[in-house]
C-alpha cells in the first residue's frame, strides 16, 4: 500500500511531463492546470499520507526494483522525516509555483514546453529525496541539473539565456565531479551505496580503509565537492546570477525552493559520516564565507532578480553553516523557512515585472507601492522574514543557526553570520525602498500598463506569504524542543551534532532582532528618497558592482585556456590534421589509383582487342604449360 | 599433308589477321582482317573433318560462310551509316568511348 | 603427293597475300590481297578434298562479300586516301602480341594432336589377308546410313575398284576394307554427299540460317534508309 502510494507520488510529474511533453501542441491552454495538478496530487499524498505515518520516528522503506542485487543497487524509497519536510516544500511551494505560472506564461506559446519541464524537474527532484542510496539520489541530481540548464535556457533564441543555461550545467558538472568521486570512495569502502547498509557499517568502523584513517574525510569532502555545485557556494556560485536569464516563477522554484537546496539535503542526508569524519567545520566555514561574500555583492546589484539571486547564495551559506556546526535540524529549518520566503520573493518580482513590462532595473522603478499594493505588501512580508524580523519565520531558522554555531564553539562564524544579517536586512530594504516607495521613475509608458497582477498569480503569492509570516512561530517555539526538532530528531544522525551544552537562547534573539532591525533602519536612511547611483562612486562600490569581477577571472583563468587548447590542440592538430588529413588522404589514394586505371579507357577499341588477345595467350599458356 | 601442317597454316593466318585489327587504322581493313579470321578457322575445320572422317566439318564451314556474309552486309551498314555522320573512319577519330 | 605440292603452293600463297592485306596502304590493294587469299584458300579445301566447300568459298566469299567490300570501299571514296606509314609504340607492341598468340597457336597445332584419329582410314598395319573387322563393317554401315547409300550400291560401285575379284562388302579383306572405307570418306567433299547430310541431318540449321539471312537483310536495310529530313519536320 505505502510502496504503491509513493510510486504514484513519484510518477505524477513524471506523467504531467509526459502529457505535455507529446501532447502539448494541442492542449496549450489547459497544458499548465495539468502540471499543476500533477504536482498537487504528489503534495496531497505527502501531506495526508507520508506526513502522518513518519510522525513519532516512523519510516517507509520500500523498493520498486531490484536492479543490482548483488551491491544492493536498488530504485527503492527511504522516507523519513527529513525526506518528508523535504518532500512537503517541493511539491506545497512546486504547486503554488505551478498555479502562479499559468498566468506568469499565459502569453507565451511554448508553454506546453515549459510546464513539460516544470514537472520533470519535480520528477528529478522527488528521486534525488525519496531515493534509498546515493546512486537514486545522483540520479536525482542529474536530472534536476538537466531540467535547470533546459528552463534557464528557455527562451532559447536569447543568446544571454542559452549562455546562461551552459554555463549553470558546466559549472554543476564540476562539483557532480567532486561527487561521483565521493561515491567512488564510499562504495570503494563500504561496498553499498545504501543508506542504511552505509550509515551502519560506519558506525561500527568496518569499512575497507581506501585511503587509510582519513578515507571519511575525503569522501565527505568530495561530497560536499557536489553541493558547493548544486547549491552555488563559493568558488562554483557563479551560475546562479546568470541563471536568472529564465523565467521568474524557474528562478523561484529551482533557484530558491528546491534545486539548489539539494546540496543541503546531500550534506544532512550524509549527517552520520559527516560527524564521524569531522569534516563538518569546512562546510560551515565555506557556507559562512559564501554568505558575507554574496551579501556584499548583494548590496550594489541594481536588477531586482540578480538582489535576490545573490541573496539566496547568502541564504544557502546560512543553511551550510547550520549543518556544518552539527545543527542540522536548523539548517533543514532554514531551508524550509527560505523556500517560503524567497519563492515569495520571487513571485512577486515576477509580478513586478509583469507590471512593468519586463523591466528588472531598478532604477527605472518607484512608488509602486500605490500601483501594486497585494504585490508590495507580500513582497514586504518575505523581506522582513529574511531580515529576521522578530516573530517571522526567518527569524525563527536564522537565529537558531548562529546560537548553534555560538554553541558549537564557532564563535568566529558566529560574528560574521551576524554581520552577514544585517547587510541582508540592508540591502532587501534597498530593494524595498527603492522599487515600491519613493517617487516614481517609471517611463510614462510603462506606467499607463501598470495594474496588479490577475488573481492566477496573486493568490499563491498571498498562500505563500501565510506560511512566511507565521511557520516560524508554530514549528519553531521552543528551540530544542520545537516541533520541528521533535519531528526531524528521529533522522539518524541529527542527535548528535557535537554540541555540547545549549545556552540560554533569549539574549541571542535579542542581538539578532537588533541587527536586523538595524539593517532596516539603515536601509531607510539612505534610500528612502534617493534612488541607487548610475555609475560606481568610489572603488569599492565599483568592485562590488562588478562582482569582484570573478566571472571575468573565471573566465582568464580557465575559459580562455582551455578554448585555446581545444582550438589549437584539439581542433587544429587533432582533428582537421590527423582525423580529417587520414579520411582525405583515402580520398586522394582512391582518386589517383582511379585516375591511372581511368586511362585503360582509351576509347581506342584496338586497345581493347590487344588486351583481349593477351588474356587469350595468357590462358593458352596457362593450360599449355602449367596444367 | 598432316594434319599439324594445315594446323599450323591455320594458326598463322589467324594470327595474322589478329595483327592486322590491332594495326590498321580503317574500319574497313580492320573487318577484312576479321574475315581473314573467320576464314583461318574455317581451314581448321575442314581439316581436322577430313581427320576424323566426319562430314560435319566442312557443313560447319558452309553455315559460317553463311553467316559471315550475314555479318559483313550489317557491318558495313553500320560503317556506311557511322561515315555518313563523322565523314571518317579512322577509328582513331571515333573515339567518342573513351573515358 | 599431288596433295602436297598442292598444300605448299597454295599455303604460300595464302599467307603471303594475307600479309599484303595487312600491310597494303590503299584499301582497294587490300581488298584485292584478299580475294586471293580467298581463292588460295579454295585451293586448300580442294587439296583436302572439300570440293563443294571449295566452290561455295569462290562464289560466296571471293564473289559476292569481296564484291562488297568493294562496293563500299568505293562508295566512300577510300580509294583516294593513301595514309602515310606511321610506326608507333602501340603498333610495335601489337606485332609482338600477335607473334606470341601465333607462337602459342603454332605450339598447339602441333603438340595438341597426337595422330590417334578414330577414323580407321589410317590405321595400324595389319596382316594382309586378315578378314574384314566388325569395327570396319560398322563404319561402313554408318556411312551408309548418313549418306543414304544402299549396299548394292557400294557393291557395285565401290567394291570392285577396290578389288576386282570381289563383289560384296563382306568379302573384303581388313586393308582393302580400308581402302574401301578411305575411298568413300573422300566422296564426301562431293556436292552430292554434302547435299545430303545438308538436308538430313542438319536440316534444322539450315532452316534457320535462313532466318539469320533474313534478319541481316531487315537490319541492312533499316540501317542505311537515310532518314527524310524534308518530310519529317
Amino acid at each position: 500500500m505505502s510502496k504503491d502510494l509513493i510510486t504514484i507520488l513519484l510518477i505524477s510529474p513524471l506523467i504531467g511531463f509526459l502529457i505535455n511533453g507529446l501532447f502539448g501542441k494541442w492542449l496549450k491552454n489547459v497544458s499548465g492546470w495539468i502540471a499543476s495538478l500533477a504536482v498537487l496530487i504528489s503534495f496531497i499524498i505527502s501531506a495526508f499520507f507520508v506526513f502522518p505515518a513518519v510522525r513519532g520516528g516512523g519510516e517507509l522503506k520500500e523498493t520498486l526494483y531490484e536492479w543490482i542485487p548483488i551491491r544492493s543497487l536498488d530504485i527503492g524509497f527511504h522516507v523519513d522525516a527529513l525526506t518528508t519536510v523535504m518532500l512537503l516544500v517541493i511539491t506545497g511551494v512546486g504547486f503554488l509555483i505551478h498555479i502562479y505560472s499559468i498566468g506568469y506564461m499565459s502569453h507565451d506559446s511554448g508553454k506546453a514546453r515549459y510546464f513539460a519541464y516544470l514537472n520533470l524537474f519535480v520528477f528529478a527532484m522527488l528521486i534525488l529525496v525519496l531515493g534509498n542510496n546515493y546512486l537514486m539520489m545522483f540520479i536525482g541530481w542529474e536530472g534536476v541539473g538537466l531540467c535547470s540548464y533546459l528552463l534557464i535556457g528557455y527562451w532559447f533564441d536569447r543568446k544571454s539565456a542559452t549562455d546562461a543555461g551552459k554555463k549553470a550545467f558546466i559549472v554543476n558538472r564540476i562539483g557532480d565531479f567532486g561527487f561521483l568521486l565521493g561515491m567512488f570512495t564510499l562504495f570503494a569502502a563500504f561496498g553499498t551505496l545504501n543508506f542504511d547498509q552505509m550509515f551502519g557499517l560506519a558506525e561500527t568502523n568496518t569499512y575497507e580503509q581506501v585511503f587509510g584513517a582519513s578515507t571519511l574525510i575525503v569522501a565527505t569532502l568530495l561530497l560536499f565537492v557536489g553541493a558547493v555545485g548544486k547549491s552555488a557556494q563559493i568558488p562554483l556560485y557563479v551560475w546562479l546570477p546568470d541563471a536568472m536569464e529564465g523565467p521568474t516563477p524557474v528562478s523561484a522554484l529551482i533557484h530558491a525552493a528546491t534545486m539548489v537546496t539539494a546540496g543541503v539535503y546531500m550534506v544532512a542526508r550524509s549527517s552520520i559520516l559527516f560527524n564521524l569524519a569531522h569534516t563538518g567545520v569546512v562546510v560551515a566555514w565555506i557556507g559562512v564565507l559564501t554568505a558575507l561574500f554574496a551579501a556584499t555583492m548583494a548590496l550594489a546589484a541594481n536588477d531586482i532578480k540578480r538582489v535576490l539571486a545573490y541573496s539566496t547564495v547568502s541564504q544557502l551559506g546560512y543553511m551550510f553553516v547550520g549543518v556544518g556546526v552539527g545543527a542540522y535540524t536548523s539548517g533543514i529549518f532554514h531551508l524550509m523557512t527560505h523556500a517560503f520566503f524567497k519563492g515569495l520573493m520571487f513571485l512577486t518580482a515576477g509580478s513586478v515585472m509583469h507590471a512593468m513590462a519586463d523591466e528588472l532595473d531598478m532604477r527605472k522603478m518607484g512608488g509602486l507601492k500605490s500601483k501594486l499594493p497585494i504585490t508590495y505588501w507580500t513582497f514586504l512580508i518575505g523581506a522582513l522574514a529574511i531580515a529576521g524580523f522578530p516573530l517571522l519565520s526567518g527569524f525563527w531558522s536564522k537565529d537558531e543557526i548562529l546560537h548553534n554555531a555560538w554553541d558549537g564553539g564557532h564563535q568566529i562564524i558566529f560574528g560574521i553570520g551576524l554581520l552577514t544579517a544585517f547587510l541582508t536586512a540592508f540591502y532587501m530594504f534597498r530593494l524595498i525602498f527603492v522599487v515600491f516607495h519613493g517617487e516614481s521613475r517609471v517611463d510614462s509608458e510603462v506606467e499607463s500598463h501598470l495594474h496588479e497582477s490577475p488573481p492566477v498569480m496573486w493568490i499563491p503569492l498571498v498562500l505563500l506569504a501565510i506560511p512566511s509570516l507565521i511557520i516560524g512561530a508554530i514549528v519553531g517555539w521552543g528551540g530544542e524542543h520545537s516541533a520541528m526538532h521533535h519531528f526531524l530528531e528521529s533522522v539518524k544522525g541529527f542527535k548528535h551534532h557535537g554540541i555540547a551544552d545549549h545556552s540560554n537562547p533569549i539574549p541571542f534573539m535579542i542581538i539578532s532582532s537588533i541587527v536586523g532591525i538595524a539593517g532596516i533602519l539603515a536601509a531607510w536612511f539612505i534610500y528612502r528618497s534617493k534612488a541607487p547611483v548610475d555609475e560606481p562612486t568610489n572603488p569599492l562600490h565599483k568592485l562590488l558592482a562588478n562582482k569582484y569581477y570573478i566571472d571575468e577571472i573565471y573566465n582568464a583563468v580557465f575559459v580562455q585556456p582551455i578554448r585555446g587548447v581545444s582550438h589549437y590542440l584539439f581542433w587544429k592538430i587533432m582533428d582537421v590534421g590527423i582525423i580529417d588529413g587520414l579520411v582525405n588522404l583515402t580520398a586522394f589514394i582512391i582518386r589517383g589509383i582511379g585516375g591511372s586505371i581511368r586511362r585503360l579507357q582509351t576509347g581506342v577499341v584496338q586497345a581493347y582487342v590487344v588486351s583481349m588477345v593477351i588474356g587469350i595467350i595468357i590462358f593458352l599458356g596457362y593450360y599449355l604449360f602449367i596444367r | 599433308m598432316a594434319l599439324q601442317y594445315y594446323l599450323i597454316l591455320s594458326a598463322l593466318l589467324f594470327t595474322i589477321g589478329v595483327i592486322g585489327v590491332l594495326i590498321r587504322r580503317n574500319a574497313i581493313i580492320i573487318f577484312m582482317c576479321i574475315e581473314l579470321m573467320l576464314n583461318a578457322a574455317n581451314l581448321a575445320f575442314v581439316a581436322i573433318g577430313r581427320e576424323l572422317g566426319d562430314a560435319s566439318g566442312q557443313i560447319f564451314v558452309f553455315f559460317v560462310m553463311t553467316v559471315a556474309a550475314a555479318e559483313v552486309a550489317i557491318g558495313l551498314a553500320i560503317i556506311v551509316s557511322v561515315f555518313r555522320h563523322r565523314e571518317t573512319i579512322n577509328i582513331d577519330e571515333i573515339n567518342t568511348m573513351k573515358g | 603427293m599431288a596433295e602436297q605440292i598442292l598444300f605448299i603452293i597454295f599455303g604460300i600463297l595464302a599467307v603471303g597475300s594475307a600479309i599484303c592485306v595487312i600491310a597494303f596502304r590503299n584499301p582497294i590493294h587490300s581488298a584485292l590481297a584478299l580475294v586471293l587469299t580467298f581463292f588460295s584458300l579454295a585451293g586448300l579445301f580442294i587439296s583436302l578434298g572439300a570440293y563443294f566447300v571449295a566452290a561455295v568459298q569462290v562464289i560466296v566469299y571471293a564473289g559476292a562479300i569481296m564484291v562488297l567490300f568493294l562496293f563500299v570501299i568505293m562508295l566512300l571514296n577510300l580509294g583516294r586516301l593513301q595514309t602515310t606509314r606511321q610506326i608507333n609504340k602501340a603498333k610495335v607492341f601489337a606485332v609482338i602480341v600477335g607473334i606470341l598468340l601465333a607462337a602459342e597457336a603454332i605450339y598447339i597445332g602441333i603438340k595438341a594432336y597426337d595422330g590417334t584419329a578414330v577414323s580407321p582410314a589410317q590405321g595400324e598395319s595389319q596382316a594382309v589377308g586378315a578378314a574384314i573387322t566388325s569395327e570396319q563393317l560398322n563404319r561402313i554401315s554408318e556411312i551408309e546410313s548418313t549418306y543414304h547409300l544402299d549396299r548394292t550400291e557400294i557393291n557395285s560401285t565401290y567394291v570392285p575398284e577396290v578389288s576386282e575379284q570381289k563383289s560384296t562388302v563382306e568379302t573384303l579383306t581388313a586393308s582393302e576394307a580400308n581402302l574401301l572405307i578411305a575411298k568413300l570418306q573422300g566422296e564426301m567433299g562431293k556436292p552430292d554427299r554434302i547435299g545430303t547430310i545438308l538436308f538430313t541431318k542438319f536440316l534444322l540449321p539450315f532452316e534457320v540460317t535462313s532466318l539469320v539471312l533474313l534478319a541481316a537483310l531487315i537490319g541492312v536495310i533499316v540501317l542505311v534508309k537515310r532518314e527524310d529530313t524534308d518530310t519529317a519536320a
